[in-house]
């Protein structure tokens, strides 16, 4: 997995690419929870991500858990096919706000 | 680069040598002549004397005038004699650092006295050798009297043996001492006698020259042994040398050392110059094994060090295992085994500790609650999670009947105690074998599969996995399970390779269509022989459950 953060006007971006499994979520939840303590608007980018496996759906659950909590935006952008495929399969299309 | 040195850039001898020099480049230039001129430097002539009777020339009979010396040593001797006091001359203390200057004649004086010793072993001109071998290296003090901004690489090049360092000294200088002792050579009238071989001592050449120059490369290496801070590894390096070009023997060259560094202070003496007092061979090799001896007993230290961590680190990760083999332990009992129930299951885990599980129990009414499910991520804190929910299950499904509230009191339990995002895809049912009637409720996880002959059915998810969000109703739906069978199975199963390929969900369905005809107990002992052999993209955990219906 290669992450790119770009901080724009009033969000800041966090684009992802590659597979995204058990070896790489740790460092993918470690740079989500940098951006969520700053309470800024997340969009996660995940047009060039090819494989996702349920410790990197943990993080983004929990990035949207933090979200809530912090009564800051989060959402999916650019959702590829097979991370989608994973998505709507556990139904978590009906939660994670998507764009 | 060496055309950049022009001849008025090369510092002269005192003017007595230079004439000594240029007298005796006439081969019958008679004695009175050199006495003449030599005398006319009182300070030479009383240099001479007192070299001639010191103890380096070893004479019982003490020679008291100058015409004395010329008929004893002879005029080729004296005019060497003047070059070796002379040339000492040549550079004053302000021209470099003075220790500088004490190392550099400390080393050209090891290689004249290595020189001298060579030659009167192999019946050569001992003094014509030990002329040369002083100034051997001349060319080299003159380049960095020349480049002084390059004067401190000359202790990094003294530590190199001799075709080493002149490889170093010719990207260091762009030149060679042996270009620039040719040019003094000719512009002093030094004797061929003496530039030649000089000039070729670094590859010597065949011809009348051929001997002294071979003394003179050995001279080089004898020299660097003494002077190296690694004694031992240059005296191996050298006996190679030696008994490579001079078919020296290691005995040999041991004693050549021996004798060289004990003569070196009495040349210095004879010489005027004064060098620190030099450590014999014999010591300097005691010393060094001392040294090596120490080396070898730190690296023991560091060995015995090294033992005791790996020792310790094995005794941590023993006893971590011992932890996790209980905690495996513990985990595989809380899987179900009633025999006398139509559910069959099985779940081979990555790890020792799995993310996966089942469970199935008979409820007071005769009908059979079971689940399957996968916590995310892998490894302990995937296991810990399992085990909570296997512990709700388990012990909720006893006392509450509907699934729907079941399963729903779960998840806001999982929900209040989340942390990392963790979540749990969940599939449950309940069966009841006196009528057939099925009920299943799929919470984010791969659609459970109804088979019966040819025909298959998907209960896809109706909800999120279970952890998530606490406002989730999670709805069941109902089917009669009649001649056929009900199949659970997290993802290792489908993304596990057989045959080099990944099964997928359509290869798992058509495999289980093939076995639709035999019992689900011996479905279930060939998909574990073949789920045990597979690999999955991920190490995941492959969990199976089966419910058989009538």
């Amino acid at each position: 997995m290669k992450y790119e953060i770009a901080k724009k006007n009033s969000f800041t971006l966090l684009s992802l690419s590659g597979d995204i499994d058990l070896h790489s979520s740790s460092e993918l939840r470690k740079q989500i929870l940098d951006i969520c303590k700053t309470k800024a608007p997340l969009h996660i980018d995940l047009q060039q991500v090819s494989y996702l496996d349920s410790s990197g759906v943990a993080c983004f659950v929990e990035a949207y858990q933090l979200s809530k909590k912090n009564n800051s935006e989060f959402c999916l952008i650019n959702i590829s096919k097979p991370v989608m495929q994973v998505i709507k399969l556990a139904r978590l299309d009906s939660v994670f706000p998507i764009k | 680069m060496i055309e950049s040195i022009k001849p008025t850039d090369l510092p002269s001898p005192p003017q007595t040598a230079l004439n000594v020099l240029q007298a005796c480049s006439d081969d019958s230039v008679d004695f009175s002549v050199i006495s003449a001129i030599v005398t006319n430097d009182p300070q030479l002539t009383a240099e001479v004397l007192r070299m001639v009777n010191s103890a380096f020339y070893a004479r019982s009979d003490a020679i008291s005038s100058l015409n004395r010396a010329i008929s004893v040593i002879g005029v080729k001797s004296l005019r060497n004699l003047c070059l070796c006091l002379s040339v000492k001359e040549v550079f004053s203390a302000t021209d470099f650092d003075a220790g500088f200057l004490n190392d550099f004649w400390t080393d050209s004086i090891f290689r004249a006295v290595a020189a001298r010793h060579l030659a009167e072993l192999s019946g050569k001109d001992a003094d014509e050798c030990f002329t040369a071998g002083l100034l051997q290296d001349f060319g080299l003090l003159v380049l960095i009297f020349l480049y002084p901004d390059k004067a401190g690489s000359w202790y990094s090049l003294r530590q190199l043996d001799p075709e080493f360092r002149l490889t170093k000294e010719l990207s260091v200088f762009k030149q060679s001492h042996i270009d620039v002792f040719k040019m003094i050579g000719q512009q002093w009238s030094l004797p061929p006698s003496i530039v030649m071989p000089v000039s070729e001592h670094h590859q010597c050449q065949q011809g009348d020259n051929a001997g002294v120059c071979q003394i003179l490369n050995a001279a080089d290496w004898f020299a660097y042994v003494i002077t190296s801070d690694n004694v031992k590894e240059a005296s191996a390096a050298c006996k190679q040398q030696m008994a490579a070009s001079m078919s020296l023997s290691a005995e040999k060259v041991d004693a050549c050392l021996s004798a060289i560094s004990s003569s070196v202070n009495q040349a210095a003496d004879a010489l005027g110059i004064d060098i620190s007092q030099v450590t014999e061979y014999d010591e300097l090799l005691k010393k060094s094994n001392i040294r090596l001896a120490e080396d070898n007993l730190s690296i023991q230290e560091l060995n015995w060090q090294l033992q005791e961590t790996i020792s310790e680190r094995d005794k941590l990760a023993a006893a971590l295992q011992q932890e996790i083999e209980l905690a495996t332990e513990i985990q595989e009992s809380l899987l179900p085994d009633n025999e006398n129930l139509p559910v069959y299951a099985f779940n081979l885990a990555a790890r020792q500790l799995s993310g996966d599980f089942y469970d199935y129990q008979q409820c007071s009414d005769g009908s059979i609650l079971f689940c399957l499910a996968d916590v995310s991520g892998k490894g302990v804190n995937a296991s810990l999670l399992m085990v909570k929910v296997s512990s709700l299950f388990h012990c909720l499904g006893k006392y509450i009947g509907d699934l729907e509230k079941l399963v729903k009191m779960i998840n806001i339990e999982l929900v209040e105690t989340s942390i990392r995002g963790m979540f749990v895809t969940f599939v449950c049912g309940k069966y009841n074998p006196a009528n057939g009637k099925l009920e299943v409720i799929n919470a984010g996880h791969l659609p459970a599969l109804i088979i019966s002959g040819e025909n298959t059915l998907r209960v896809s998810s109706s909800s999120i996995p279970l952890g998530i969000e606490k406002k989730v109703d999670f709805k069941s739906e109902c089917y009669i399970l009649k001649q056929a069978c009900l199949y659970l199975y997290s993802d290792g199963i489908t993304e596990s390779v057989i045959d080099g390929q990944e099964l997928g969900l359509d290869g798992f369905v058509g495999l289980l269509k093939k076995m639709s005809s035999v019992s689900a107990a011996d479905q279930l002992k060939q998909l574990k022989e073949k789920f045990a052999s597979a690999s999955t993209r991920s190490h995941d955990d492959m969990t199976l459950l089966i419910v058989e219906g009538n």
